[in-house]
């Protein structure tokens, strides 16, 4: 009997070279808890009835492949970072240590994705991370959830690529929240989230039938984060009432690389207004406030978003 | 009648595998943790095999 427990699931990843061309083999594995990927193939209603008086079976229509998951945050596997966000500079620190500058450019990398479901193994091509949410909470590991959008599917394919796993996950017992410049110890857990705002559009097209023909953003995309605090932040509510905006640094810090280089994550929003949550009804519990922000694009630096990653991988764009 | 057991080996790996785990210093493949060979460390290089093994030292009442 075929044992269909979902425990050896996996999703893997790698930049495609074509579009339209997917890779043959991925190799950036995602260290999920959970994965999707469904090609949620469209039913096109018959209008007539034909003389039955019922209605008549749908013909196959287009397709909208997705997937999705949720995975560690590895201080190796800083991929879907430069996935989402577009852009990666990479210098050399030291002799191990790797820096890598992620920044917002204006088209995501194209992606050929697979997963094994346990029951089957799925592939799709040309898929663009279309939304990232980063988590974290003391005393636990790093998280990041995935949406990604694809152009193409397909279901119960044969795959070659052999799960290959990073094994430094970012602990969240060494990481800061830092505030307007000062670090806010506070702040008992938190997300920050991109949405690339990434819709899929039919147009017209002699080539294939019923693939989802175009994925184009449709607006700019949004960053927001989202932070919980202990106590009620005082301090902040009054940022917020004068609608003065502060940068919001979250660093995750992982182990030694070499001489004073530590592998980290760490997060940048240079100019963050708070968007509200604060509000709290008032009874005879502790009160505590929970903050969400947007973030903004900052003149000074000339960015929203800055995600520095230090580890030892020599490129993510490989 | 249950198979015969044989003994599993380590997966050959591919070259983006070699490459990662040089990097990485250690993965996990298929499962199985594989470990660099020359696995660098913040401590310094690995300190060589002594030729000889030394014999202990009692230590004395004080």
């Amino acid at each position: 009997m075929t044992d269909l427990l979902g425990n050896e699931h996996w999703l893997g990843a790698k930049l495609q070279a074509v579009a339209g061309t997917p890779e043959t083999a991925v190799t950036v594995f995602l260290p999920t808890t959970k994965i999707k990927m469904d090609g949620n193939r469209d039913r096109i209603e018959r209008k007539a009835k034909l003389a039955t008086r019922y209605q008549l079976p749908g013909l196959p229509g287009n397709w909208h492949p997705t997937a999705s998951c949720d995975c560690e945050l590895h201080a190796s596997q800083a991929h879907p970072f430069y996935w989402a966000l577009g852009a990666v500079v990479t210098t050399a620190p030291g002799t191990t240590a790797k820096l890598h500058t992620i920044t917002e450019a204006d088209a995501p990398p194209r992606l050929t994705l697979e997963a094994n479901k346990v029951f089957q193994k799925d592939r799709q091509a040309d898929a663009y991370l279309g939304k990232l949410e980063l988590g974290f909470k003391p005393g636990e590991i790093a998280t990041l959830g995935l949406e990604f959008m694809a152009v193409s599917h397909d279901d119960d394919v044969t795959v070659t690529s052999t799960p290959t796993y990073t094994a430094d996950p970012l602990v969240c017992s060494k990481a800061s929240v830092s505030i307007g410049g000062v670090k806010d110890y506070t702040v008992e857990g938190g997300s920050i989230a991109y949405n690339g705002n990434l819709e899929e559009k039919r147009g017209l097209t002699d080539l294939t039938q019923f693939l989802a023909s175009t994925l184009r953003r449709k607006d700019n995309a949004e960053i927001t984060a989202k932070l919980d605090f202990l106590d009620f932040p005082k301090a902040y509510l009054a940022d917020m009432q004068a609608a003065e905006n502060f940068a919001l640094v979250v660093e995750l810090t992982g182990a030694l690389i070499e001489s004073t280089y530590y592998k980290f994550v760490r997060v940048t929003l240079p100019a963050c207004q708070f968007t509200g949550g604060l509000d709290e009804e008032i009874s005879e519990g502790l009160i505590t406030g929970s903050a969400e922000i947007t973030a903004y694009y900052d003149t000074v630096t000339g960015r929203r978003i800055l995600i520095e990653v230090q580890n030892t991988i020599a490129s993510l764009t490989a | 009648m249950s198979k015969p057991r044989t003994k599993t080996e380590a997966p050959a790996l591919e070259t983006w595998q070699q490459e990662l785990l040089a990097q990485t210093g250690e993965l996990i493949i298929a499962g199985r943790l594989v470990t660099a060979p020359d696995r660098w460390s913040p401590a310094g290089p690995a300190p060589a095999e002594p030729a000889e093994e030394t014999a202990p030292t009692e230590r004395g009442e004080s």
